[in-house]
């Protein structure tokens, strides 16, 4: 058998998932934040209540 | 030599490959899903073990009559420092006394229990390290086919795979279904899934069948973004009903799998949610 996550990465995803509100907005988020390259930050959207991970301001490439 | 002391002698020539075969086996056992007592078989063990030895010996040697060199160079130029009297290089004493010509002196003995220590280590961290790791990146070296590919790696290199576990349907058309990070996954001799365990998963019931009230789910920018508007077409598929936590650990037998789904979850997003995403309010689940 193999363990494969440790107790404390099991508590973070589950807490994660419980802040953003489930594992679809968790995976959401991962994609979002793929898309971006990893450069951003997760904020709250007003119009919805969801997380998003938002890009972080790039300079336009001229 | 008397034959015990023989086997010892042999066992002191081959202990650095087998420290290195015990830290593969350590690191192999962790990730494996599949007879992981059987890391290495038998012949290719004893194979690796000599190669390893007598490499790593042969660079020990090396080391030490450089070394040896070097600090009777250094007494040559300086007489002033003398720490006693030179010691045969230990591995050469050894390998002497293993063949039955003379008997190792005390404090080479010590060397050489000092040389070995040495080298063990040295294997130890290299097989336990990153380089190696690289170097076997892509090998998928239990036999674990999908899931060294989509769970063990990313596992292993800071993403926390999540599985949907889809089970049988009880009436063929609703269903219950797990959403968590997968903690354990049991495959049998050829490959097959035999268990699933995912921690504090969410539950949720799903329904497949035709659907004719409204249109595809899209994602949540598509629905944002202004565009044509979809005409109701019936359509099959399935539907995620309301989800509920399940928390703890749900272990889930091969026999009432139905479909599993991973997606990988990167570890920075989660510190990154950790910190940024306060406590209070909680988001009221969808």
């Amino acid at each position: 058998m193999a363990s494969i996550l440790t107790l404390g990465q099991q508590r973070k995803a589950g807490t994660a998932a419980r802040k953003v509100g489930g594992y679809g907005e968790l995976i959401r988020l991962e994609t979002e934040r793929r898309k971006a390259k990893g450069q951003g930050k997760i904020v709250l959207e007003a119009s919805t209540g969801r997380y998003i991970f938002q890009p972080k301001k790039t300079a336009p490439a001229s | 030599m008397a034959l015990t002391l023989g086997l010892l002698a042999s066992v002191l020539v081959l202990l650095p490959g087998l420290a290195v075969l015990a830290a593969f086996n350590f690191r192999t056992r962790r990730g494996g899903a599949r007879r992981p007592e059987l890391a290495l078989t038998t012949i290719s063990a004893l194979v690796m073990a000599a190669a390893v030895s007598i490499v790593v010996h042969l660079v020990a040697w090396a080391a030490i009559e450089g070394a040896l060199a070097f600090v009777t160079a250094l007494h040559d130029a300086y007489p002033v420092l003398d720490l006693g009297p030179k010691i045969e290089n230990p591995l050469t004493s050894f390998f002497a006394a293993v063949a039955g010509n003379k008997p190792m002196a005390f404090s080479g003995a010590v060397a050489l229990g000092m040389v070995l220590i040495t080298e063990m280590v040295a294997l130890v961290n290299f097989v336990l390290g990153e380089t190696f790791e690289l170097a076997f990146d892509e090998y998928d070296l239990n036999g674990q086919g999908w899931v060294f590919e989509h769970i063990t790696r990313p596992a292993e290199n800071g993403y926390t795979p999540v599985g949907h576990v889809f089970t049988a349907t009880m009436s063929g058309k609703y269903g219950i279904a797990y959403k968590g990070p997968i903690i354990d996954i049991r495959q049998g001799d050829k490959g097959e899934i035999l268990s699933i365990a995912l921690a504090r998963p969410e539950r949720f019931l799903y329904e497949l069948g035709t659907f004719d009230d409204d249109p595809p789910k899209k994602s949540w920018i598509e629905r944002l973004l202004p565009g044509d508007a979809e005409e109701a077409e019936p359509h099959s598929g399935v539907r995620h009903h309301e989800k509920d936590y399940a928390g703890g650990v749900v272990a889930l037998d091969a026999r009432v799998i139905n479909n599993i789904v991973v997606r990988s979850i990167a570890d920075e997003l989660l510190e990154q949610i950790d910190e940024e995403v306060p406590d209070e309010p909680e988001v009221p689940l969808a």
